[in-house]
């Protein structure tokens, strides 16, 4: 995980493509699909807060006009 | 007997005038002596050259000549007048009619300082590549002058007058007499050891002995290496001495030095002003033109609405997890129907569900499902498993 901090958003998106990808298109053994959607929900997590930290920031620039 | 042969008085008087003023001997010639009598009149002026007590010659300078003068003539002044024999033929009197004159004395100093012009000129000390550029606006600026003389109050009046922010340093000087060469070197050395950005040696008009000190090679030595850029204001506009050649610039008057030396106050204030004006006309310009490109850039769609910049992500970021959410769903399911599979597989290959179809199982003792007659011998008990019991019996032959 410490490592998966240092991607950018845009990085971390396309890493949740390939895994959702991967989930959709190969038959997968259980213990590898469960660890993808672990690490999938993570990373949705994660770029949800930093969208969330995006508006939140900019409606204070609003504010502050 | 009759005389015939007279003239009139008027015409002995033109033949004496004839002769006299044909005379080459009595054209442009030089006399010495002492003016006296000496008289103005609207014409010009009268004057006698007199010479010890006993003999005197009636003299006149007009005035389109008395202006060319380099000094101003009185009673008693020993000269040297250059002149023609003229006749006065109504009077029958004679003078002489003065073209110039010079004081007795000055002729031998004038070559003198001629053939000194000359030398320096030669040494370069004239040179105008060698002046300096008077500063257009000084801070500091010292004054050799006459103490308390009228030139140094005419300079401190103009240079207040225009330039008063300008620090005046006086340096009094005798300017004239035979300790004046010395005392305005003095005066110059001192004045060199202040921060001075402009120099000015300033004296009023005088006579040519009065100036003289101004002539002295010491001085103009001493100015030619002098570092701070000078202007000379001594005497009047014909009166060219040594320091006015050596100085940085020449002025005739010591006004005309104040007005060299500084910028109008009242110039440059009417410059700032102009230049305030259309600074502000152009930041105003600036300004406005800013605010316009502010106000095009803040109406872009981006300003308009910050959130499209990460709507497309949210809406990204929701269908990848919704894909995600749906994907493994399916692999569950898919597990799951595996599960049912097998489980049905499982089922149909239980052997109970055989018997149950009226078939029936055989073990041995040990509980070995027989499936060959070989694995069992006569004598050996078999174990027949039925829907509903078991049924023991024993061995007695084998086909």
């Amino acid at each position: 995980m410490e490592q998966e901090k240092e991607l950018s958003f845009e990085e971390k998106l396309n890493k949740l493509n390939e895994i959702v990808n991967k989930v959709e298109n190969e038959l997968l053994p259980l213990d590898e699909a469960m660890k993808l959607y672990e690490e999938g929900n993570l990373l949705i997590k994660d770029l949800q807060k930093t969208l969330n930290e995006a508006e939140a920031k900019i409606a204070l620039i609003k504010a502050d006009k | 007997m009759e005389i015939k042969n007279y003239i009139t008085v008027a015409t002995l008087n033109t033949l004496i005038k004839n002769k006299l003023e044909g005379d080459y001997d009595l054209k442009n010639i030089y006399v010495k002596g002492e003016i006296s009598n000496w008289k103005e009149y609207s014409s010009g002026f009268f004057f006698n050259l007199i010479e010890g007590k006993d003999s005197v010659i009636s003299c006149v300078i007009w005035r389109n000549n008395y202006m060319y003068l380099p000094f101003e003539p009185k009673s008693g002044d020993q000269v040297v007048v250059l002149g023609s024999v003229s006749v006065y033929v109504g009077r029958g009197t004679y003078n002489l009619t003065v073209r110039t004159m010079e004081q007795f004395g000055q002729g031998a100093k004038l070559l003198a300082l001629e053939a000194l012009k000359k030398k320096l000129m030669a040494e370069g000390l004239f040179d105008p590549s060698h002046k300096l550029e008077i500063p257009a606006f000084p801070k500091k600026i010292g004054l050799i002058v006459g103490a308390s003389s009228a030139a140094e109050a005419d300079l401190i009046t103009n240079i207040n007058r225009r330039w008063p922010i300008c620090e005046i340093y006086v340096f009094p000087s005798l300017v004239q007499g035979k300790e004046a060469p010395k005392d305005l070197l003095r005066a110059l050395k001192l004045a060199e050891s202040y921060p001075l950005d402009t120099l000015i040696i300033a004296r009023g008009g005088g006579s040519n002995e009065d100036l003289d000190a101004f002539n002295d090679e010491a001085l103009a030595r001493e100015l030619y290496s002098c570092k701070i850029p000078c202007i000379s204001a001594v005497g009047h506009e014909i009166d060219t001495t040594l320091i006015d050649y050596v100085s940085d610039l020449r002025v005739s008057t010591p006004t005309g030095a104040a007005e060299a030396a500084t910028p109008d106050q009242n110039e440059i204030r009417s410059i700032l002003m102009g230049a305030e004006e259309s600074l502000d006309t152009s930041i105003g310009y600036l300004l406005s033109r800013k605010k316009e490109m502010l106000l095009r850039l803040s109406e872009r769609p981006f300003f308009k609405n910050p959130a499209s910049s990460y709507e497309k992500a949210i809406e990204q970021v929701s269908q990848l997890s919704s894909r995600l959410e749906f994907a493994i769903t399916h692999q569950l399911e898919k597990k799951a129907s595996e599960i049912t599979n097998l489980e049905g597989k499982l089922k149909s290959l239980n052997p109970k569900n055989v018997i149950s179809r009226g078939y029936s199982m055989t073990t041995n003792d040990e509980g070995k499902v027989i499936t060959s007659s070989t694995e069992i011998k006569v004598g050996e008990k078999l174990h027949t498993v039925l829907k509903d019991g078991i049924i023991i019996s024993t061995v007695s032959a084998k086909e």
